[in-house]
């Protein structure tokens, strides 16, 4: 029975996403141009354009200087030409942080609308006044966004390879994608932004007015992201397979602190205080 | 003694400095139909949201079919039906989505509900509506359907916020006509805030007159215009000559189009004043017009600022 009431939740809050074209559209273009475009663009620029002075082979060729030594680039190294480590650094390394920016939007924008737009409807109050247990209400709206995005993560995780094999299967005569670090990042270190941003959404719900307020400020997650992006750029560290765990048991950590400090306020007498008018 | 389905014992709830509820002290009997009646802002909303348990007394204590609202909050919801002032369902579903929504919530087995569901849609008039999405709903008929969503699991109280409040009178109407129905045939007890005092009038069997949070009235309405009002007013439609027959009211006015407006000193003078009136011209109607609840709420209130020494609306 409270199996039943969750399910209903679940499907009721990622059908009222997917229902509302301004809000799934962006949900869709952003990881359309991530899993399909900017690698398209990067392997046939790479493969029409010299390498002296080209901007497209600048960057990752800087990276390889900076590649620590050992089977990282041991791994670069078993590639003979310099398009090949080009293009595999960039799509195995540089995008992978990218790629992140899937889990993170998509989360963030269910949870937005889950948590804030429900209220803003005014559909919270019914609900609360519904015998549902508290705790069964949060874990289903956590859920929510959280199906979706892992969904939405390995549907693209999936596009993504099929483009990246797809696209440079002559040039390497063979398939490249995936590697276990990015088995690591569609299975951990999604699920982990994922959760991170929920939460975060859940903290922000309590503060602010609507549920464009909360979109807005939702999209505070993708500066962990962009730091782990520009840091890798400038050679701060790698996204090896050690370093994605770390990372995914920091962002972990990160959610608990979140929901330790906050999931209290999700209770019917704290929501009605303060937040339902 | 009639079975007591809500008491509420000196029960009090601030919001930083506004006490929106202070010191209540009432009960709801079984299968009677109770108005809450006053200003914005007088707690009738927040007194609903403490009977269900949403929101916790700061002080005294809540009994809903003998159970406690703080501890008991979710078997106390699983009796009670609220609809809110806003309609409250989900306006990118259909009706039919929204009903099987909320009954799921309420813990319905799908044989139960796709059958409670035909029958609430078909006593609300909204069979032919049922797979067109809410956002499309004019505002009756979503009032209707939020109506409908509260009495799906069968609930013993119905709390209803506003229920005509935005609707147009035949809107009105239905909603009321419906609510009685729901009262008469299933016995269901209903607690009822509204603003609309000749919808009230027509609607509840008890009163109760809130004011900052404070009962400062409350009872039958026959009762409370005994208590308040003493003089009677009526217009009377008549023809003929009325000779000296108004000469027993303490004042009178005459209107056009053969309409006289008598005031009497107490009613207990009315039976000997018409009887007179009657043996010397044909009378049509005779409209009291200060034994209505409007009339009685205004009295209530005068008397209550008069008595507190409060100078008026706040
Ligand atoms: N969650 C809340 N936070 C702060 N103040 C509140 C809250 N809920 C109610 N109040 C205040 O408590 C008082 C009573 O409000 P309530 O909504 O119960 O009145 P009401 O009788 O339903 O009014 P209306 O006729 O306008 O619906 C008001 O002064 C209101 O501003
Ligand atoms: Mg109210």
């Amino acid at each position: 029975m409270r199996r039943r009431a969750m399910a209903a939740i679940i499907k009721k809050d990622i059908r009222a996403v997917s229902d509302n074209v301004q809000i799934w559209l962006p949900i869709i273009i952003v990881p359309l141009v991530f899993t399909v475009v900017l690698p398209i663009v990067i392997i046939l620029l790479t493969k029409y354009q010299s390498p002296a002075g080209s901007s497209a082979w600048e960057l990752p060729m800087k990276l390889l200087d900076k590649m620590p030594m050992g089977s990282m680039q041991d791994e670069i190294n078993s590639f003979p030409t310099l398009q090949q480590k080009v293009i595999f650094i960039g799509l195995n390394y540089i995008f992978l942080p990218l790629f992140l920016l899937i889990p993170a939007m998509v989360s963030s924008t269910v949870a937005a609308n889950s948590f804030v737009g429900e209220k803003e409807r005014k559909t919270m109050e019914t609900l609360l006044y519904s015998p549902i247990s508290e705790v069964d209400l949060f874990i289903s709206k956590v859920l929510a966004p959280f199906i979706t995005s892992m969904a939405v993560t390995v549907v693209c995780f999936i596009i993504y390879g099929i483009v990246v094999n797809l696209f440079t299967y002559d040039i390497f005569q063979g398939v490249i994608f995936p590697r276990p670090n990015w088995y690591l990042t569609a299975f951990l270190l999604s699920p982990a932004v994922s959760v991170l941003s929920i939460f975060f959404n859940v903290y922000i719900s309590a503060r602010v007015k609507g549920f464009q307020e909360a979109y807005q400020l939702g999209a505070m997650v993708v500066l962990p992201i962009l730091a782990i992006f520009y840091s890798q750029l400038m050679g701060v560290f790698f996204l090896s397979n050690v370093m994605i765990v770390l990372i995914s048991l920091i962002f972990f950590a990160a959610s608990a602190l979140l929901i330790l400090s906050t999931g209290k306020s999700f209770n019917r007498n704290k929501l009605f205080e303060s937040q339902i008018k | 003694m009639k079975e007591r389905m809500i008491v509420l014992a000196n029960v009090s709830k601030a919001f930083g400095d506004i006490k929106a509820v202070d010191g209540l002290n009432f009960h709801v009997n079984k299968g009677e139909i109770l108005g809450l009646l006053g200003p914005n802002g007088s707690g009738k909303t927040t007194t609903i949201r403490l009977i269900n348990g949403v929101i916790f007394p700061d002080e005294g204590e809540i009994k809903v079919l003998g159970l406690d609202t703080v501890k008991d909050g979710n078997e106390i919801r699983s009796t009670t039906g609220v609809v809110t002032e806003s309609a409250g369902l989900y306006e990118n579903m259909t009706a039919q989505a929204n009903l099987e929504f909320f009954g799921r919530i309420y813990g319905l087995s799908n044989q139960d509900l796709s059958g409670r569901i035909n029958r609430l849609l078909g006593q609300f008039g909204l069979e032919d509506r049922r797979n067109s999405k809410v956002s499309r709903f004019s505002t009756g008929m979503k009032k209707r359907l939020s109506i409908a969503r509260a009495l799906l699991h069968k609930p013993e109280i119905l709390f209803l916020d506003e229920p005509t409040t935005g609707l147009d009178p035949e809107s009105s109407r239905d909603v009321l006509t419906y609510i009685k129905r729901l009262n008469r045939e299933e016995g269901i007890t209903i607690l009822v805030c509204t603003h609309n005092l000749p919808e009230a009038e027509g609607l509840c069997n008890r009163y109760i007159f809130l004011d900052s949070g404070r009962i400062i009235e409350q009872g039958r309405l026959e009762d409370m215009i005994e208590k308040y009002t003493t003089s009677v007013q009526m217009e009377i439609q008549f023809s003929g000559t009325l000779g000296d027959t108004l000469s027993g009211a303490s004042s009178y006015e005459l209107k056009p189009s053969g309409r006289v407006l008598v005031t009497l000193e107490d009613r207990k003078q009315v039976p000997k004043f018409l009887r007179r009136l009657a043996n010397k011209v044909d009378i049509y109607s005779v409209n009291m017009l200060n034994n209505n609840l409007e009339q009685l709420y205004f009295e209530v209130r005068r008397a209550f600022y008069e008595k507190t020494g409060n100078g008026g609306h706040n």
